[in-house]
């Protein structure tokens, strides 16, 4: 009886177009505070989901490096296997770096930084996958040539003039400048400064260039589970690998990009919960606008003998279908949405602001249990405590009024 | 009409607070209403004859003194119980029709019918049996919107009437309606012969129709 009630409360027929508009307004209001609500809560989690990559993208969580800076690692293969067993610690890569210069067809000498890596352990440590053009690493980096492979920056090998297959020459310069034959294998492009300033080849052509020994490399790059949690990671595989190692994470080596990240997600945050205030208010609202709309009708079924407690069931039915009503449209669409709106990037960030260069919209289950529940929950239990509120209301005065 | 009481309204003193002081709308109200007896109360605006009306049917508590219907004291009955003694013994017919604007014509007088449990079948009969009584058999699945003042409040009466109430009050029922629609649902009053019916009016053509025949005057009742 109450959900029938409920039900012909929201058809609004009959000499009630004003009764009919408050329904669908209510409706629509539940509709648009849901889809907008899903909208930012998926906007929100892709830029922090790119906060993430940026944190991760082409450099790790923690790099391990022996204490004194110039010391090399060696026994990299035993140490790795150690921290791999570290709880939080998803991924180890080995490496060896050098500062050199790149010369192009003998005119154009650009100063950049070579990194030889193991590419199936750099592939797990970093996004660099994801910057490929063409190529994956390991394919890059294993791809047969002339001379030694070399994954270029693009807007270092913008500044080169230099093509995929094209011949390079590594400088390293010293006492004795050394030369190395390379070639372009790849390019990347990560939205960050390495795209100007990196340069990726394999171990064994770092260590020959750097003069390391085999078995050895200048550090250690670690991923962690979580990048906003990597700061007592590197405390732990400080004190696993003792005094002769250093352990340091991303907060701690780039402090402006913490802070900022952490301001950033502050303001996600509190723009999160205050939208999520207006949107449960916006909906609640509307409710109670058709609730008080229908009160003549209420105190009428009052009269006639309906229980209170039925009549209460009745109103809380309206907040429930109405809330239902919105919300199952608006999360059926915000996907849909959330898709356009990361495809045809529609908030771009001018000048790549946090190297991100526009917000992609990822919806989380989380979100739509949290709207659907909010959405249908809370106008049900407005209803439900608006409808007390109404069963001990002078009937006479209600129903003499007007 | 039979001799056998159904209401009885004993010394019933009603005030309501005002910023005056305290406002006395009933001064010890007493009256007997028989089996298919119809009763006029008449009285100016505001002199508390629609307030009599309420504390009769329940919708009101009086300060003191006691109502009984069909030999049960309203006064004593808990709130589960005074809805339903509501639900059975009471119809009310307002100044405006009241219908629910989301139900249609049979809808509307379907719905003390569903409230006291009865429904399919014996339902629609009774409904169908209210509104033929009331002269609406035609429009049985007209919307609200689609009906005249005066159909709606012959509406009203049927689903005041279906539940075979033990008493229909009626709340100066011809108030918002024009002489011919008014004269329409006199009619119809004067049709529904066994049912005792309570009216309060400040229409002398509708007291007239009415055997027994009371004026409220500054709180206290007088047969007239």
């Amino acid at each position: 009886m109450a959900l029938a009630l409920a039900l012909s409360f929201l058809r609004g027929r009959t000499g009630t177009r004003l009764n009919r508009f408050f329904s669908s307004t209510t409706a629509f209001a539940t509709f648009l505070s849901s889809l907008l609500l899903l909208l930012v809560l998926a906007g929100t989690n892709g830029a922090d989901i790119e906060l993430r990559n940026k944190i991760s993208g082409l450099d790790s969580h923690v790099i391990v490096r022996r204490t004194q800076l110039y010391e090399v690692v060696c026994g990299y293969e035993d140490i790795s296997g150690r921290l791999r067993a570290l709880p939080s610690v998803v991924a180890v890569s080995p490496y060896v770096w050098s500062d050199i210069q790149f010369e192009s067809e003998g005119r154009i000498i650009a100063p950049a930084t070579i990194k030889g890596v193991l590419p199936q352990f750099e592939t797990s440590a970093t996004d660099i996958n994801a910057y490929l053009a063409s190529h994956n690493l390991v394919g890059a980096l294993t791809a047969s040539g002339p001379s030694m492979p070399v994954v270029l920056g693009s807007r270092l090998a913008s500044r080169l003039g230099a093509k995929i297959g094209q011949s390079i020459t590594i400088m390293k310069p010293g006492f004795s400048t050394r030369f190395f034959p390379g070639f372009v294998a790849a390019t990347f492009d990560s939205g960050t400064q390495h795209d100007s300033e990196l340069a990726y080849t394999t171990l064994e052509a770092a260590q020959n260039i750097r003069g390391v020994e085999p078995g050895c490399v200048n550090a250690l790059a670690v991923r962690t589970a979580d990048p906003m949690t990597s700061a007592p990671v590197a405390a732990k595989i400080a004190g696993v690998l003792g005094r002769e190692f250093h352990a340091a994470d991303w907060s701690t080596l780039y402090p402006q990009f913490r802070d900022m990240i952490v301001l950033l997600r502050r303001w996600i945050l509190l723009l999160n919960m205050v939208l999520l205030f207006f949107s449960v208010m916006f909906s609640a609202g509307a409710v109670l606008l058709v609730i008080y709309q229908r009160r003549r009708e209420l105190a009428l079924l009052l009269t006639m003998g309906m229980k209170p407690s039925a009549v209460r069931m009745a109103v809380a039915f309206v907040g429930t279908l109405l809330g239902l009503l919105g919300t199952i449209v608006a999360l059926s669409l915000g996907p849909l949405m959330c898709r356009l709106m990361t495809v045809h990037r529609v908030v771009s960030l001018p000048g790549s602001q946090a190297n991100i260069s526009y917000i992609p919209f990822i919806p989380r289950t989380l979100h739509f249990v949290m709207i659907a529940t909010l959405q249908i929950v809370v106008p049900t239990l407005l209803g439900w405590w608006v409808a007390g509120d109404l069963s001990s209301i002078e009937l006479i005065e209600v129903l003499r009024d007007e | 009409m039979s001799d056998a009481v159904v209401l009885v309204v004993s010394d019933v003193h009603k005030s309501y607070p005002s910023p005056a002081g305290s406002l006395k709308v009933l001064g010890g109200v007493t009256l007997e209403v028989s089996q298919g007896e119809r009763v006029a109360i008449q009285g100016a605006s505001g002199s508390g004859k629609s307030t009599l009306l309420y504390v009769v049917g329940g919708l009101a508590k009086p300060d003191s003194g006691t109502i009984v219907i069909g030999g049960r004291s309203v006064g004593e009955l808990s709130k589960g119980a005074l809805s339903n003694f509501r639900r059975t013994q009471i119809g009310i017919i307002f100044q405006r029709s009241n219908l629910l604007s989301g139900l249609d014509l049979t809808e509307n007088v379907l719905l003390p019918l569903r409230l006291n449990g009865v429904s399919g079948k014996a339902a629609l009969e009774q409904a169908d049996n209210a509104l033929r009584r009331v002269g609406l058999a035609p429009r049985v699945n007209h919307r609200v919107s689609e009906l005249s003042e005066g159909e709606k409040q012959r509406g009203a009466i049927a689903r005041a009437l279906v539940h075979r109430p033990a008493v229909l009050l009626a709340d100066e029922p011809t108030g918002s309606l024009d002489p011919s629609n008014r004269r329409v649902v006199l009619d119809v009053f004067d049709s529904l012969e066994e049912v005792t019916l309570v009216i309060v009016t400040h229409d002398d053509e509708v007291a007239a129709r009415c055997r027994t025949r009371y004026a409220l005057s500054e709180g206290i009742l007088r047969r007239l």
